[in-house]
């Protein structure tokens, strides 16, 4: 039972003196009573209902105390000690309370209202008669006087924790009118004024309860999560662990896994929870028992906030108890968090956790497999897959492992083995989902393998299905498109695109299917049609990442239809936060502005975005640029030397071979590269040593002195540490070493080809490894290489010869229609040189001979021979073959012509060539045909 | 309860003294479950009785109790129990170790809150980097049956203590131990940090962030010891090997939780010359996969 104190009542006297417990008061109260004049006796004297009163109020019967106050009330208003104010003065506020706690809320009312309007004179009473009264009409549903009420009493509150109850009422009233937002801010100003820190923290669970409930999770995340928990000081374990779960769930829903995670760990483990509230809610019990009985009834307000929290944490320790543990879960989520955060290690540590855990095994292992392969770590993922498979045989989810496994064999670029494991799943998974998703799959990775019509043919059965999930029937309609597209099938593709921009699928898909068809437009030169989409793009989607590649094309559409200020102004809008797309937006302006005449603002724009651009490989193509538009050696030896000091140490700059270029044509020395070479080596500038090598090297190649070209390459690999060369020595290195007939060139090019993907010097490697597999007489192995070089959309040095060397491997797998394809193209192509030419016209003859027809061989044989005799290697070889074929159909007069014709031509004739001519002109001297032609 | 002559003649006359001196006016009690008590000196336990001295008409008795018969033990050692609120951590270690003399023959017996001094001597020995004398008491307390708070908290101290005297063999030994043990560490983070040190030292980047950042994966609201060095420790380690964005993310969320670079870490810039780390996989069309998705 309370001990309430308040001030001491006397009939004679009032003395305002320390305030005393209510039972002492009650006490006094009573032994002070039978002096006063009894005018009128009802049915008890005064002192007696004081006494009942009193007896009552003590023992907690608050009806009976209540009733009582209420008959001293009515019954002796008229006493001169009523009348002075002295007795309602202390009577009214007990009389309030116990009708309040009886909920009698009228008589509460009443009793208050009377006191406060006549009696109210000592601010501690004022103030809990205004608390007291607000409660009664917040209990009897007047929620707006109750308002009032609890202001009033705010702005009448000696401390700023009383203000702060009050505040934590009125949000309660207001969120309860439907106002959560005026609701929060009331707790906000709590949070703000820095009050005690258990009402702070009720206020700042309580906002954000409220901000949840009205969906506001913004502004639940900001409260969660702005400022730590004082987690040692406060009960309210349980609540706060609820809210940070439901905030978590909400975060995730809505793609925000930084405060997702945040919200996680603000979590305690179940178990951990459930002893750390059971705790609390003790330590609170005991501090609230300790402390009550020194409560003054103006301080019963405390008491009401103590059991109100106690009651509150109560609820929710019942609540716990009766919930499962939860904490696996937990794991699994911030797991989750953490791998869509890019943060795969902490991923993998949590979910090898709940692995061990053996709870939610599938999606641990899902999660594991997942981080694991975000770390790079392709095989490790498989063969976390495969341990599922082995530990649950029977379980449905191994389909989601097989799938995994394909996902691993897709990523590690082995599209075949991919394409047969998804065809696994596609036909044989257990859900639609699956099935589906593995046939998504196989259209991918056909597209990796650059098998559009595959692909499309993939994608379009999936598009056929019926009750196709929407984002992945547009993903199936997107790449009908892409497929199209790569195909270079732009009126098909851009049908394709239209459609699905057209049609209802969520709105990425569709807004992808948009840009899209810009890029079909432009190859179909439908500039004007392209020109309002891509600025109709522009406008709609500010903000979406095709941004700065639709303002590149729109430069370029408005650069083809000679808008060039137009297309100047749209190359400028784009950021330099892309650094590729920037660079290609400089070198568009630059072109712009030099059609324009404006070569010194054309300079200015290079220098400017050489200045912003430190990503040194999109930089190089900025300095070639500029170096374009020098007019001087000198000003190109600035250029050249900026480029140098920046970046020629670079492992990562592009474009080095042609600025090395147009360093050796503007100087005069005769190898201007030895001096700078030996400068470099000794500054241990080992990159740009090895790129003066390799530019030399280039440079005598180009000048046909293959075998210098082949020491320079080589003197790489003497004089350069291997981690320091850059991509483009390590592919002429491969290749230089492949072509002598070293497996290190081939390991050397496979490693290339695995760490530099998109390299442009990748078909110099792929190449190398073409052409290390046919000198192996491997012409499977070195047909998917020589096809990858010669397919490349970057150019290169050895592409003829690659072509040549593809031919040639063709006509070994019996592919003769292809090989001729491609020999003719070469004969077609004006800058391929004669010598090649002669060399193509031996290559289609030897087709045809392989393929069993003599005669058309020996056509494109006198073609060489009679089109390119300077070129004695491929003559000599054009007779002989020929004169051979000759002898096969049996003509041998004309191999005795040819022959002849031979040795007449080439006095000079190598041994070798001279005895196999001589040979056929003996086998044929006695021949019948020849004897007839001579009779 | 058995009882049996304690002393011979000569040496009742210094039992006599020792109660005299250790309880002028008060004596150790014993309260036994049936409700009776007994007075005297406890002086240790034998063959798993306790074992209690006391005086007995001028005659010396030692009586011996089953522990299982004991329902409390009262020490007479509340002079010191109350001379340690007004002492320096420094001067508390003396007082500490007087009631660890008198308490801990008994400590498997005697209550959780009269243990939790017995502790708080172990921590002031730490607090006052007497770690070699850590080191002698755990091993023996580590062979007795106490709760497993109590004892996860000596396996700690033991561990900074070996770790704190430079002992690296015998630090990894209990930080494995531990781990291994499979005991959370959302509380303590020290052995993850041993062994992450250990491997940083050894240049083992991957396997020093990987074990640092394993405590502050299950980081909760509650404060985690070393959790400040096992942030430091990642960070330096991901500098070191260029992990990606793992230094800079790192420290944004050391320092949201309001955490100090500790002192005894320096923090190392990144490594220049090492390739960075990115963790995405790899993908023949990372703009479409990432713009529209992929199943």
């Amino acid at each position: 039972m309370y001990t309430f104190r308040f001030k001491t009542f006397s009939r004679d006297k009032f003395v305002a003196s320390a305030p005393r417990p209510l039972a002492l008061t009650l006490t006094f109260l009573l032994c002070s009573t039978p002096a006063l004049p009894q005018q009128k006796i009802v049915f008890d004297s005064l002192p007696q209902l004081l006494e009942r009163a009193a007896a009552a109020f003590q023992v907690g019967d608050y009806p009976t105390a209540s009733e009582t106050f209420i008959h001293i009330q009515k019954n002796y208003s008229s006493e001169p000690d009523w009348t002075s104010g002295q007795l309602p003065r202390k009577i009214l506020p007990l009389s309030g309370f116990a009708s309040f706690r009886a909920q009698k809320f009228e008589d509460s009312l009443l009793a208050f209202d009377l006191f406060l309007d006549q009696y109210a004179e000592d601010p501690d009473q004022t103030s809990l008669a205004l608390y007291l009264k607000a409660q009664a009409l917040d209990k009897s549903g007047q929620a707006a006087k109750a308002l009032a009420t609890y202001q009033e009493f705010s702005d009448n509150a000696a401390s700023d924790s009383l203000k702060g109850i009050a505040a934590l009422k009125i949000s309660r009233i207001q969120y309860d009118a439907g106002s959560s937002p005026k609701a929060i801010a009331t707790l906000q100003n709590i949070l703000h004024a820095k009050l005690a820190p258990r009402i702070a923290t009720q206020a700042r669970l309580r906002a954000i309860r409220f901000a949840m409930k009205s969906g506001d999770t913004q502004t639940a995340a900001d409260l969660l999560l702005s400022q730590n928990w004082k987690v040692d000081t406060m009960p309210e374990l349980a609540m706060l662990n609820f809210s940070a779960i439901e905030l978590a769930d909400q975060r995730l829903a809505a793609g925000d896994h930084q405060s997702a995670l945040s919200c996680l760990q603000l979590t305690l483990p179940y178990p951990r929870l459930l002893s750390e509230q059971k705790s609390k809610i003790t330590q609170l019990k005991v501090r609230y028992h300790q402390r009550r009985s020194s409560l003054t009834l103006q301080q019963s307000l405390w008491d009401d906030f103590y059991k109100q929290i106690i009651t509150n944490l109560d609820a929710q320790l019942k609540a716990l108890e009766d919930s499962e543990d939860y904490t696996e879960t937990l794991r699994l989520r911030r797991a989750l968090c953490y791998l869509q955060l890019d943060r795969p290690i902490e991923a993998s540590l949590l979910s090898q956790q709940l692995v061990k855990s053996d709870v939610h095994s599938a999606s641990a292992y899902k999660l594991w497999i997942r981080s694991t392969r975000h770390l790079g770590q392709e095989p490790q993922a498989i063969a976390i897959a495969k341990s599922y498979i082995a530990k649950f045989p029977e379980s449905e989810d191994i389909y989601e492992m097989l799938f995994e496994i394909a996902v691993s064999q897709f990523n590690l670029e082995r599209y075949a083995t991919a394409i047969d494991s998804f065809r696994l799943l596609a036909n044989s998974a257990h859900t639609p989902t699956l099935r589906n998703a593995a046939l998504f799959q196989i259209g991918l990775a056909q597209a990796a393998l650059e098998n559009y019509a595959p692909a499309l043919s993939t994608f379009s059965k999936l598009a056929a299905q019926t009750d196709l999930d929407p984002q992945l029937l547009g993903q199936a309609k997107l790449w009908e498109g892409l497929c199209l597209f790569y195909q270079r099938k732009f009126p098909e593709a851009l049908t394709a695109f239209e459609g699905v921009s057209q049609s209802k699928f969520p709105l990425p898909i569709i807004i992808e299917a948009q840009f899209r068809r810009i890029t079909c437009l432009y190859p179909l030169q439908k500039y004007e049609s392209a020109i309002v989409d891509a600025s109709d793009f522009l406008q709609r989607y500010p903000r979406h990442a095709r941004i700065p590649e639709t303002q590149v094309l729109l430069g370029d559409l408005y650069s083809a239809q000679n808008q060039l200020p137009k297309a100047i102004a749209i190359y400028q809008q784009v950021s330099p936060d892309f650094p590729e797309l920037f660079s290609q937006a400089t070198i568009g302006l630059s072109s712009s502005l030099v059609a324009l005449g404006k070569v010194e603002e054309a300079k200015n724009a290079l220098d400017q975005a050489i200045a912003q651009l430190s990503e040194p490989s999109f930089v190089g193509e900025l300095f070639i640029e500029r170096l374009a538009l020098a007019n001087e050696d000198a000003e190109r030896n600035t250029i050249i030397e900026h480029w140098i000091h920046d970046f020629g140490n670079d492992k990562e700059s592009a474009g080095a071979i042609e600025i090395l270029h147009a360093q050796r044509e503007i100087r005069n020395e005769p190898d201007p590269r030895t001096r700078e070479y030996e400068n470099a080596l000794d500054a241990k500038k080992f990159t740009y040593a090895a790129r003066l090598l390799l530019s030399k090297a280039l440079n005598l190649q180009s000048n046909h002195r293959p075998h210098q070209a082949e020491v320079a390459i080589l003197q790489i690999q003497e004089d350069i540490p291997a981690d320091h060369l850059p991509p483009e020595c390590i592919a002429y290195l491969g290749l230089t070493l492949a072509k002598i007939d070293s497996a290190q060139g081939k390991n050397l090019l496979e490693k290339f080809v695995t760490e530099n993907p998109h390299s442009p010097f990748s078909p110099v490697a792929y190449f190398g490894l073409g052409y290390a597999a046919f000198e192996q007489n491997s012409p499977s192995e070195a047909l998917p290489w020589l096809r990858l070089a010669t397919q490349s959309y970057f150019e290169f040095p050895q592409a003829i010869e690659a072509k040549i060397l593809l031919s040639k491997t063709l006509r070994q797998k019996n592919e003769y229609t292809e090989s001729d394809q491609l020999l003719s193209e070469l004969l077609r192509d004006r800058s391929v040189p004669a010598k090649i030419k002669a060399e193509s016209l031996n290559l289609l003859a030897k087709n045809q001979q392989s393929a069993g027809t003599p005669e058309k061989a020996i056509a494109y044989l006198q073609r060489s021979y009679a089109l390119y005799p300077a070129f004695q290697d491929t003559a000599i070889e054009a007779y002989l073959l020929s004169a051979r074929l000759f002898q096969i159909i049996g003509d041998d007069p004309a191999a005795r012509r040819t022959c002849q014709e031979l040795l007449d031509r080439y006095p000079a004739l190598d041994e070798t060539s001279r005895e196999e001519a001589i040979q056929i002109l003996d086998a044929t001297a006695t021949s019948p045909a020849v004897a007839n032609i001579e009779t | 309860m058995k009882i049996r002559r304690l002393l011979k003649k000569g040496q009742c006359a210094v039992l006599l003294i020792a109660l005299a001196i250790t309880c002028p006016s008060r004596a150790d009690t014993l309260t036994l479950r049936s409700g009776r008590t007994h007075q005297g000196l406890l002086i240790g336990t034998e063959a798993g009785y306790v074992r209690l001295a006391k005086l007995e008409e001028n005659s010396e008795i030692e009586l011996r109790f089953n522990p299982d018969d004991i329902s409390a033990f009262d020490f007479d050692d509340k002079d010191l129990t109350n001379a340690l609120a007004a002492q320096s951590r420094l001067e508390q270690v003396p007082t500490l170790e007087r009631i660890f003399e008198k308490r801990y023959p008994f400590i498997e017996y005697i209550s959780d809150q009269q243990r939790s001094l017995l502790l708080d001597y172990l921590q002031a020995l730490a607090d006052t980097q007497a770690f070699q004398r850590i080191l002698s008491l755990s091993k023996p307390l580590k062979t007795k049956t106490l709760p497993a708070d109590f004892l996860e908290s000596i396996e700690l101290l033991a561990l900074e203590a070996a770790w704190q005297l430079g002992d690296r063999a015998l630090a990894a030994r209990h930080a494995q131990a531990r781990i291994d043990s499979g005991k959370p560490a959302a509380r303590n983070a020290l052995p993850w940090l041993v062994l992450a040190t250990i491997e940083f030292e050894k240049g083992n980047d991957a396997r020093a962030l990987s074990l640092s950042l394993h405590p502050l994966v299950s980081l909760d609201i509650r404060e985690c010891a070393f959790a400040n060095y096992c942030y430091a420790l990642a960070i330096n380690a991901s500098s070191r090997s260029n992990y990606g964005n793992y230094p800079a993310l790192l420290l944004a969320e050391m320092e949201k939780k309001e955490l100090a670079w500790p002192d005894a870490i320096e923090r190392l810039p990144a490594n220049p010359l090492s390739d960075s780390k990115r963790f995405s996989a790899k993908n023949p069309f990372p703009d479409n996969i990432q713009l529209i998705g992929n199943p």
